[in-house]
C-alpha cells in the first residue's frame, strides 16, 4: 500500500468550538492507482488531501506515505518527503506571479539537493514539453489562460518526478473544454507513468473516469 | 549567482512599487543619517593619507612640571627632553618631531607672495607619515638641526606649487619663505587639516643647536616640539608606553633635586586616547564608545521598526506563494533565508541610494561646518578628507550597516512568515 491512512480524526478546536473535521477515516491507495475523493462542501475532502499531503496533521490516527509513518518525522523531514514523494495540483493553480513559467515549474527542484542549475531547466522542459506548454516558457503566469496555468501547475507537480499526485478539484475553476484537456493530461501521467493520483472533485463524470470513488459526508467516510 | 533569484526579487519590487519605494526610501534615509554621522565621527580618527597608520601610532601632547611651591608650567618639549625620553625606544619604527603650526608668507620669483601654514619637522616625521608625493622626495638628514646653509630644502603641498608655478612641477625651484630662500625638495597631495600633526602646507626641517646632554634644570625640558611615534608592524604598543614611563621615572628622579616633579598625564597616547587630551597639562578625558555605538542603534532601530512592520505587510501578501512553496518542500529555515536574501538586495539597493546621498549631503552642506579644534589659522579648507569619505572602510561599513538593518526589519517577518500554516495560506487565497 502506497498511502494507508488509519482512524484518521481531525478536529478543529476553538476557545468556543470544536468542529470534527474528519472522523475515523481509514482508507488505502495502492501504487498506480487513480482515486477520486468525493462530497459536498466543508465535508472534509481537501482536510484529507493536506492530511495525505503532509501539510496538516490529523488529531489521531496514522498516516502511513510508501511504509514511512508520518507522525513522529520533524517538519524538516516532513518537507522533504513532500518535495520527494507528493506533487500539488491546486483548484486556483497557484502559479508564483512574479515567476515566469519555467522558474515556477523548476521550483520543487529548487529545495532539492545535488540538482544543478542546467538540471533543473532540462527537467523543466521537459515536463513543460508533456504537457504541452514549451513554447510558453518565459512567459508570466498573468498571460497564461486558466487551461494553461494548470497545465502549468501539473508540469511543476511532476517534474521532481514524485509518486503521487494531490489534486485539489483540478479543473474546478476551467470550462469543460480545458477541464477535459486537464483530465486527459493526469490520466496519461497515471497510465502512462504510473503515478498515483488522489484528486478532489465535485465532477460526477470526471470521477467515475478514475479507478475509484472514496466519498465523504459530514467527515465520514460513506460506501 | 541565482538570476532567478534577483529577478524573483526585481519583480516583486515591481508588484508592490509603491510600498517597495517607501522601503528603499527608509532604507536610504537610515542609512544616509547613520553615514553623515559615522564619517563626521570618523573625520578626527579615520586612517588614509599620510595618517595612514594611526592604529600603531603614538602621540604626545607636552610637558607639565610641578613645583613644590605649588605651581606649575606646562608646553611642548625642548629636544634634548625628547631625545632622552623617546629616542631609540625599542619597539617603534620611527620617530616624529615637529613644531606647532604657523603662518608664513611664501612667494616665488614674479609672483604675489600669500600666507600659507608651516610646520617644522625632523625627517622621521616622513617615515611616520605616509605622504603622497607628487614629485620629488622629503627631505633627510642624519641628525635634527643640521644646517642645510643656503639650500635649505622644503617641501610643499599640490595647492600651494600651483598657486606658486600655475602647475605641481616646483621640484628644484627656488621658494622664499618670509625672506628666507628655500628650495623645493619634494611636493606632496595636499593634506586634510582634519590629519592634524600632518596638517601643513610647506613643511621645513627644523634648525638648530643640536642635543647633546641631558636637561637638568625644569626650564630644560620645555621647548617647540611634539613627538608622534610609530610603533613595528605588530610591534608592542604597549611595551614602549611602559619604557616611556620608565625613562620619565629616571627624569622625575633628577628633577626632584630641583624641587620639581613631571607630571606624565598618561604619554604617550594612541591616537584614540590623544584626541581626548585638552592640553598640555590635561588627562585624557576618553569619550564614551558606549554613546556612540547606542547613537547607531537607535538610528538603525527606529526605521527598522517602520520596515519591519511594512515588511511583515508585504509578505502577508505574498501568503500563498510561501505556503505553495512550503508545500513543494522548502523548509522553514530556507523560506527564512530567502526572504532575508531577497530584502537584503532591496536593503543594498536602498543603502546605496542613501551612501551617495550622505555623500552629496556632506560635500555640499557639511563638509565646512566641520572644524578643527585649535587655534591656529588653518589656511587650508578644513574639509572632510576625500580618501574617508570615498573608501572602502566607508563603504564596508555602510553594507554592514545594511546588512544589520535587514537583519533587524526582516527578522520578525521572515520568522513569521516561515512559521506560517501553508494550508492557511494557501486556502486564504483560495477564499
Amino acid at each position: 500500500m502506497l498511502i494507508q491512512l488509519k482512524e484518521i480524526n481531525k478536529v478543529y478546536r476553538t476557545r468556543e468550538i470544536e468542529t470534527v473535521a474528519l472522523e475515523n477515516v481509514n482508507i488505502g491507495i495502492e501504487k498506480g492507482e487513480f482515486v477520486s475523493i468525493m462530497g459536498p462542501s466543508g465535508c472534509g475532502k481537501s482536510t484529507l488531501l493536506n492530511i495525505i499531503g503532509l501539510l496538516d496533521k490529523p488529531t489521531s490516527g496514522t498516516v502511513e506515505l510508501d511504509g514511512a509513518i508520518t507522525g513522529s518525522l520533524s517538519d524538516n523531514e516532513l518537507a522533504a518527503m513532500r518535495n520527494r514523494k507528493l506533487g500539488f495540483v491546486f483548484q486556483s493553480f497557484h502559479l508564483i506571479p512574479t515567476l515566469n513559467v519555467i522558474d515556477n515549474v523548476e521550483l520543487p527542484l529548487l529545495y532539492r539537493k545535488g540538482v544543478s542549475g542546467s538540471e533543473r531547466r532540462r527537467l523543466a522542459r521537459e515536463v513543460l514539453e508533456k504537457v504541452g506548454l514549451s513554447h510558453r516558457m518565459r512567459h508570466m503566469p498573468g498571460q497564461l489562460s486558466g487551461g494553461q496555468s494548470q497545465r502549468v501547475a501539473i508540469a511543476r507537480a511532476i517534474v521532481g518526478s514524485p509518486e503521487i499526485i494531490l489534486a485539489d478539484e483540478p479543473t474546478g475553476n476551467l470550462d469543460s473544454k480545458m477541464g477535459a484537456e486537464v483530465m486527459e493530461i493526469l490520466h496519461g501521467l497515471n497510465r502512462t507513468d504510473g503515478k498515483t493520483i488522489v484528486m478532489v472533485t465535485h465532477n460526477e463524470e470526471q470521477a467515475r473516469q478514475t479507478d475509484r470513488i472514496i466519498r465523504f459526508f459530514d467527515g465520514r467516510q460513506v460506501l | 549567482m541565482n538570476f532567478q533569484f534577483i529577478r524573483h526579487t526585481w519583480r516583486e519590487v515591481r508588484r508592490q512599487p509603491a510600498m517597495n519605494l517607501v522601503g528603499l526610501a527608509g532604507t536610504a534615509f537610515a542609512i544616509f543619517l547613520i553615514m553623515v554621522v559615522v564619517v563626521v565621527g570618523r573625520v578626527d580618527s579615520a586612517e588614509y593619507a599620510p595618517v595612514s597608520h594611526r592604529d600603531r601610532m603614538l602621540f604626545t601632547r607636552g610637558v607639565d612640571i610641578w613645583y613644590d611651591n605649588g605651581t606649575s608650567r606646562s608646553s611642548y618639549y625642548s629636544m634634548p627632553f625628547i631625545q632622552e625620553i623617546y629616542g631609540n625606544l625599542e619597539g617603534a619604527e620611527a620617530m616624529a618631531v615637529y613644531g606647532s603650526l604657523e603662518e608664513i608668507d611664501i612667494a616665488a620669483a614674479g609672483r604675489t607672495a600669500f600666507e600659507a601654514n608651516l610646520r617644522a619637522t625632523d625627517a622621521g616625521y616622513w617615515d611616520v607619515f605616509d605622504f603622497d608625493f607628487v614629485s620629488g622626495s622629503p627631505y633627510k638628514a642624519d641628525k635634527v638641526g643640521q644646517r642645510y646653509g643656503s639650500s635649505t630644502p622644503a617641501v610643499i603641498c599640490a595647492s600651494v606649487a600651483r598657486r606658486l608655478y600655475g602647475s605641481e612641477d616646483a621640484e628644484g625651484r627656488e621658494i622664499l619663505l618670509g625672506h628666507k630662500p628655500y628650495r623645493v625638495a619634494g611636493v606632496v597631495d595636499d593634506v586634510s587639516p582634519h590629519a592634524y600633526m600632518a596638517y601643513s602646507q610647506i613643511w621645513i626641517p627644523i634648525e638648530g643647536p643640536l642635543a647633546t646632554a641631558v636637561p637638568v634644570s625644569p626650564e630644560d625640558f620645555f621647548g617647540d616640539y611634539q613627538v608622534a611615534l610609530l610603533a613595528r608592524i605588530g610591534g608592542d604598543m604597549e611595551g614602549i608606553s611602559e619604557a616611556v614611563r620608565e625613562r620619565y621615572a629616571a627624569a622625575n628622579r633628577r628633577l626632584k633635586t630641583q624641587d620639581a616633579s613631571l607630571k606624565t598625564h598618561g604619554q604617550p597616547y594612541d591616537h584614540a586616547v590623544y584626541l581626548s587630551v585638552g592640553g598640555t597639562n590635561s588627562d585624557p578625558e576618553p569619550r564614551s564608545e558606549r554613546l556612540e555605538w547606542l547613537v547607531y542603534a537607535i538610528l538603525l532601530l527606529i526605521p527598522a521598526i517602520n520596515l519591519s512592520s511594512m515588511t511583515n505587510s508585504l509578505l502577508r501578501q505574498r501568503r500563498m506563494e510561501l505556503g505553495v512553496r512550503r508545500a513543494f518542500g522548502c523548509r522553514r529555515m530556507r523560506v527564512m533565508r530567502d526572504i532575508f536574501v531577497e530584502n537584503l538586495l532591496v536593503t543594498l539597493a536602498g543603502g546605496l541610494v542613501g551612501l551617495v546621498s550622505s555623500w552629496i549631503f556632506i560635500l555640499l552642506f557639511v563638509d565646512s561646518f566641520v572644524g578643527i579644534d585649535t587655534w591656529e589659522t588653518i589656511f587650508a579648507d578644513a574639509t572632510i578628507p576625500p580618501q574617508l569619505l570615498f573608501s572602502w572602510t566607508t563603504f564596508g561599513l555602510a553594507m554592514v550597516f545594511c546588512f544589520i538593518l535587514n537583519l533587524m526589519s526582516i527578522g520578525i517577518p521572515a520568522f513569521n512568515a516561515s512559521r506560517m500554516n501553508p494550508v492557511e495560506a494557501i486556502s486564504d487565497y483560495e477564499k
